[in-house]
């Protein structure tokens, strides 16, 4: 199948597929969106690829177009609500994935969707994920088109504001000194 | 529904056939009932009134063909800072468990544990975005903690979730040797054994134990550095003092103060 993103392949989709029989209707996972989810309701939307940066390199001032593609994604969603997140490494491991992380990605690919200002006819959607420093963003890959956009979602590492659309090697200056303030000794955590 | 996520929709049918033939038959649905495609999946077309109900027939044999997930139904707080994930567990175990600490706030317990003042009215000034240890912040909220395996197996999950007991858990990111606090709130083995995440950052994760153990979480390299079984602290008992010393007096002990 073909969308704005690219070629899905099926097998992927069927991996999703069949961890998601596991999670949703379950009744012991009420207080969960995926557990009162409906079964026969279930959708996938916006295939995506997650790409990944190490904080040394975001130190380091790597442009964000060098980071890797770490996982095959989608969200979930339940009728016409996103209630989940479904991702598939290279490996085959699928996490599923709900909470307001999630919640604020698909409020953010929604803030995107009705802006008029921002074209998405034809653009490749992708996250950019940093856990390490708690970044996630929203990002349009328009080759040849209006160039790329980011678009970080809620709560991201200061000087980082949510919301914001930023150029790619706009937001690499930002991080550089975000990755060197989580460039720190072990024995803790944030 | 928004422009892209409706452009970009892909069906899925998550009720394996089976179930949903089995259900059919069951509701008394006749091969003239049957369509080959409906929207590009395998279905059955029904009569009014019946569909639902195969469905929900169709899910409930799904749900009983699958190993039960074993969770305690918590509810994990996000971290307000960018470091405060020792913060936010200890406050969510705390308030889990209904320790003393329980109605502390994290800004309270970052304030606490690294000894700044202020961290509540400005949580961003330098002295309270600094990273601290889970034991710690468990101490200053009173849940009670011990070191579990690490990696933990299944075989160490199972017996704390049975019991209710929530585990934390600590990865160190492979780029940074930084760490991250999270909690293990249930487990489930079919087809492989797998576990509930409740992480701080804002997310309650299915993944797999293999994937976590090998040093992935959310696909991104790490190890499994500390494992923490929580407990229910103990409850102190109040016996007013003369009480107390007529019991003794009773057993033959005699009276007086301790």
């Amino acid at each position: 199948m073909t969308t704005s993103t690219g070629t899905v392949d099926p097998s992927v989709v069927e991996a999703v597929r069949e961890r998601l029989s596991v999670v949703v209707g379950r009744p012991e996972l009420r207080h969960r969106k995926l557990g009162r989810a409906d079964p026969a309701t279930i959708a996938l939307t916006l295939p995506h690829r997650v790409y990944a940066l190490g904080v040394n390199e975001l130190a380091e001032g790597l442009p964000l177009r060098r980071a890797r593609p770490v996982a095959e994604a989608f969200l979930v969603l339940d009728g016409e609500a996103v209630v989940a997140a479904a991702e598939v490494s290279p490996e085959g491991h699928v996490t599923i994935s709900e909470g307001s992380a999630i919640d604020a990605l698909a409020g953010t690919v929604e803030q995107v969707d009705a802006d008029p200002d921002v074209g998405t006819e034809g653009a490749e959607v992708r996250v950019l994920r940093v856990p390490e420093v708690n970044l996630l963003a929203l990002w349009l890959h328009r080759p040849g088109g209006d160039g790329d956009l980011i678009v970080p979602v809620a709560r991201p590492p200061a000087p980082v504001q949510a919301g914001r659309r930023y150029d790619p090697d706009e937001l690499s200056a930002v991080l550089v000194d975000v990755g060197h303030r989580h460039l720190r000794p072990p024995e803790s955590g944030n | 529904m928004a422009g892209l996520l409706e452009r970009n929709r892909i069906p899925l049918w998550i009720i394996p056939e089976k179930f949903v033939a089995e259900a059919a038959h069951r509701q008394g649905v006749t091969p003239d009932d049957l369509e080959a495609e409906r929207d590009g999946l395998p279905g059955v077309r029904l009569r009014p009134g019946i569909g639902r109900k195969v469905l929900d027939d169709a899910t409930a044999l799904m749900v009983a063909d699958r190993s039960a997930h074993h969770v305690i139904p918590f509810d994990m707080e996000d971290q307000c800072r960018e470091l405060w994930c020792y913060a936010a567990v200890a406050v969510g175990l705390a308030g889990y468990y209904a320790t003393s600490g329980a109605s502390k706030k994290q800004c309270r317990v970052v304030g606490e544990v690294l000894g700044a003042f202020g961290c509540c009215s400005d949580g961003d000034k330098p002295e309270c975005t600094k990273v601290a240890t889970l034991e710690a912040a468990l101490d200053n909220v009173r849940v009670p903690h011990s070191a579990g395996s690490v990696p933990a197996d299944l075989a160490e999950v199972e017996p704390q979730i049975t019991a209710l007991h929530l585990l934390g858990l600590r990865v160190e990111w492979t780029s940074n040797h930084m760490g991250h606090f999270a909690v293990i709130s249930g487990w489930q083995d079919d087809p492989e054994p797998s576990v509930w995440i409740d992480d701080p950052a804002g997310y309650h994760e299915f993944v797999k134990l293999a994937e976590l153990r090998a040093g992935t979480y959310r696909k991104t390299p790490c190890t499994w550095t500390d494992t923490y079984l929580t407990m229910v602290p103990p409850r102190r008992i109040r016996v007013p003092e003369d009480v107390w010393a007529q019991v003794r007096a009773e057993s033959g002990e005699g009276g007086g103060a301790r």
